[in-house]
C-alpha cells in the first residue's frame, strides 16, 4: 500500500492519571490526514495541539484509542516505532535551541546518523536537506551559533528534513520572526509541499498564516476538534473561533463587517488580495 | 521639561570571540541612536531580527552600559552602575517567554517578589500586589497557581510583577511572541490602559504590525539605527520603506493599498477595520465611485 495516511480513532489522552489531577487533553478524538495535504491546526493555549502531535510520531501514547499509520496500527506490538519517528518528523517551537554541533553540516548529519544509515547516504541526504531549507554551501562549515535567528530555524527544520519524513509537523516554526523572516520559513514549507508532495502539519497561532498557506484548518477546543475545513469555510464561523480564543484575518473581518452593514460581496476572500478584489468587484458592478 | 529617555548617539559593541576567547571582531548592534521619549508616551520600536531593538531595551533597563553615546533615564546615567537599581525601578521589562519570568508557586507570591526584592514594607506589598492584579485583570487568579494559567494570563501576571514595584515606564521585548491571538489582546489592552489610565510609559517592541497601531509613535530600526520615525499612520503609509528593513504593514491598511492600485479613492494610511469599512460603505453610498479613468 503506497498511499499514505494518518487515522486517529476515538483517540484519548489523560495528563497525570492516578494522581488526583487528571487533566483529559485529547477527547475522542477522530481524525484522517491524507497524503499531501496542508494543514494548519490552530487552538488557543491549552486546547490540546501540542498532545495531538506528539501523538502522531509515538512521542506519547494514547490512553485509549487507535492510530493507524499507512492503515497499521501504531499500538501494534510488533510495530517499529523507531521507523515511525523517522517517518514523521517533528519540529518543536524555538527549534535553533537544540542545535549543539560544532558545524552546521554536524548538526544536520545528526539525525540521519541515528537512522543507522551508511555515512555516504548521510551526507547525500544533508546536502539535499541544507539545500531545500536554502542554507548555501559556504555555511556547511560556519558555527550554527553564529547565524542569523532565521537560519539558525532552517538549519534545525534542515535536521529534520535529512530524515527525509512522509510528514513534516512543526509547531509554531514562524514564532518570534520578523514578517520577512516568516514569510521566508512559511515559504519554504510550502515548495517542500509542493515539489516533494511533503504532508505538513502546520501548528500556527497565527490566523494571517493559515489564511495566506494551508489547504486544511483545523481547530481545537477544550480538547476536541471543533472545526474542520477548508480556511475560507472555517473563517466563517467568526463568533465562534472568537469564543475560542482565536479569531480570523482582518482580510475576513472587513468582508464580514460589510456584509454586516449590507454589503452584497461575493465570494469567501481569505487573504488581503482576494479581499481587495472582492470589495473593488462589489464597489464597481453591485 | 526633561525628556523621559533621553539616548544621544548611543552606541554598543558586542566583541565576536573564537573558541579560545580571543576577541575576531566587533559587531556594531547599535550605532548611533538618539530619541528622546516624554514620559506618559506609547512608544513602539519595529526591526527584523538582529537590527538591535532588543539590545537598545537591555540599555533602557541598564542591563548593557553604552560602549559609546549616553542614556538617561529618568534623569539617571546609566552607565553610572550607582544609578543599576534606581533605572532598572523606573523602567521595568517584560520578556518574550512567559515561562522564563514567572518564579512563584502562586500568582500573588509572584507578583509580590519584585518589591519584597527593593525592600517594600510587607503591608504595602500586598496592597501593590492587589492594585496590580487588578490593573491587569487577574485578581480573581491570585490564588492560583501560574502553571494552570494561558501565556496571556502568565504574561499579564509578569506585567503586575513589575507594576508592584511602581514603575514610570515598562519595557516589553516582543510580550506576545508566543501567546495565541486571545492572549495577544489582552496584553496589548492591559499595556493601553496602563498608559492611559496611570499614565506609565511604554516601550513596546513587537513584530505584530497591528500592535503598533496602539502606539503614539514608533521607531523603526535596522542595523543598529533609527532609520523612520513617526506616528503609525506615518509610518504604515510607506510600506515599501519598510519592506526594506523586512517589515510590512497590518493586514487591513494591505486592503487599502491593493484598492488604490486598483484605482479607488481612500487614504493610504489606514489602520483599522472598522476605519477602512466606514470609508467604503460611504464611497458606495455616494453615487461617485471613484474609478479613475487612465
Amino acid at each position: 500500500m503506497n498511499y499514505m495516511s494518518i487515522k486517529l480513532q476515538n483517540v484519548n489522552y489523560i495528563y497525570g492519571i492516578g494522581t488526583g489531577q487528571e487533566k483529559h487533553a485529547l477527547k475522542n478524538i477522530n481524525l484522517e490526514i491524507n497524503d499531501g495535504e496542508f494543514i494548519g491546526l490552530a487552538g488557543h493555549t491549552g486546547s490540546g495541539k501540542s498532545t495531538l502531535v506528539q501523538l502522531l510520531n509515538g512521542l506519547i501514547r494514547a490512553s485509549g484509542g487507535t492510530i493507524y499509520y499507512n492503515g497499521q496500527n501504531i499500538y501494534d506490538k510488533l510495530y517499529n516505532m523507531r521507523d515511525l519517528r523517522s517517518r514523521v518528523g517533528l519540529v518543536f517551537q524555538y527549534p535553533e535551541h537544540q542545535l549543539f554541533e560544532t558545524t552546521v553540516i554536524n548538526d544536520v548529519q545528526f539525525g540521519p546518523k541515528n537512522l543507522g544509515l551508511p555515512q555516504l547516504e548521510v551526507e547525500l541526504r544533508s546536502f539535499k536537506a541544507l539545500k531545500m531549507t536554502g542554507i548555501g554551501d559556504d555555511l556547511l562549515d560556519v558555527s550554527p551559533f553564529t547565524l542569523s535567528g532565521g537560519q539558525k530555524r532552517r538549519v534545525a527544520i534542515a535536521g529534520i528534513l535529512a530524515m527525509q519524513p512522509e510528514v513534516l509537523v512543526l509547531d509554531e516554526p514562524v514564532a518570534g520572526l520578523d514578517p520577512a523572516g516568516r514569510d521566508e520559513i512559511l515559504g519554504l514549507l510550502k515548495k517542500l509541499h509542493d515539489d516533494n508532495n511533503i504532508t505538513i502539519i502546520l501548528v500556527s497561532h497565527s490566523m494571517d498564516d493559515i489564511a495566506k498557506y494551508v489547504d486544511r484548518m483545523l481547530v481545537m477546543n477544550n480538547g476536541e476538534i471543533v472545526l474542520d475545513g477548508k480556511p475560507a469555510e472555517v473563517f466563517q464561523f467568526e463568533k465562534e473561533l472568537e469564543q475560542t480564543g482565536l479569531g480570523v484575518p482582518q482580510a475576513v473581518k472587513v468582508i464580514h463587517q460589510l456584509r454586516e452593514a449590507g454589503a452584497s460581496i461575493k465570494g469567501k476572500p481569505v487573504t488581503a488580495e482576494e479581499s481587495a478584489s472582492a470589495i473593488y468587484n462589489w464597489l464597481k458592478y453591485s | 521639561m526633561i525628556p523621559f529617555i533621553k539616548a544621544e548617539y548611543l552606541v554598543h559593541e558586542y566583541s565576536r570571540r573564537d573558541e579560545e576567547g580571543n576577541v575576531t571582531g566587533i559587531n556594531r548592534a547599535l550605532d548611533g541612536i538618539s530619541i528622546e521619549v516624554k514620559a506618559g508616551d506609547f512608544i513602539a520600536v519595529l526591526g527584523a531580527n538582529g537590527s538591535g531593538k532588543s539590545t537598545f531595551a537591555k540599555h533602557l533597563n541598564a542591563l548593557l552600559v553604552p560602549t559609546e553615546g549616553t542614556l538617561y533615564v529618568d534623569g539617571k546615567d546609566t552607565s553610572d552602575h550607582n544609578n543599576d537599581l534606581a533605572v532598572r525601578q523606573s523602567a521595568g521589562m517584560v520578556f518574550q517567554n512567559p515561562d522564563n519570568q514567572i518564579i512563584a508557586n502562586i500568582v500573588e507570591e509572584d507578583a509580590g517578589f519584585g518589591p519584597e526584592n527593593i525592600g517594600i514594607p510587607t503591608d504595602e506589598i500586598w496592597h501593590r500586589v492587589e492594585e496590580s492584579l487588578k490593573n491587569v485583570g487577574m485578581y480573581e487568579y491570585r490564588k492560583a497557581s501560574p502553571n494552570h494559567l494561558s501565556g496571556g494570563q502568565k504574561q499579564r501576571v509578569a506585567i503586575a510583577g513589575i507594576l508592584a514595584m511602581k514603575p514610570k515606564c515598562i519595557i516589553l521585548d516582543e510580550p506576545t511572541a508566543m501567546l495565541d491571538p486571545a492572549g495577544r489582546i489582552s496584553v496589548i489592552r492591559a499595556v493601553q490602559e496602563l498608559n492611559k489610565k496611570e499614565n506609565i510609559t511604554v516601550i513596546l517592541i513587537t513584530h505584530y504590525m497591528e500592535e503598533v497601531t496602539a502606539a503614539d509613535y514608533v521607531y523603526v530600526m535596522a542595523d543598529g539605527q533609527i532609520k523612520m520615525q513617526g506616528s503609525p499612520r506615518q509610518i504604515f503609509a510607506k510600506s515599501e520603506e519598510l519592506a526594506k528593513y523586512k517589515l510590512t504593514i497590518p493586514e487591513v491598511t494591505k486592503i487599502a493599498l491593493e484598492l488604490i492600485k486598483k484605482g479607488i479613492n481612500i487614504p493610504k494610511d489606514i489602520l483599522y477595520v472598522e476605519e477602512l469599512t466606514d470609508i467604503l460603505l460611504k464611497l458606495k453610498v455616494s453615487a461617485t465611485v471613484g474609478v479613475r479613468k487612465e
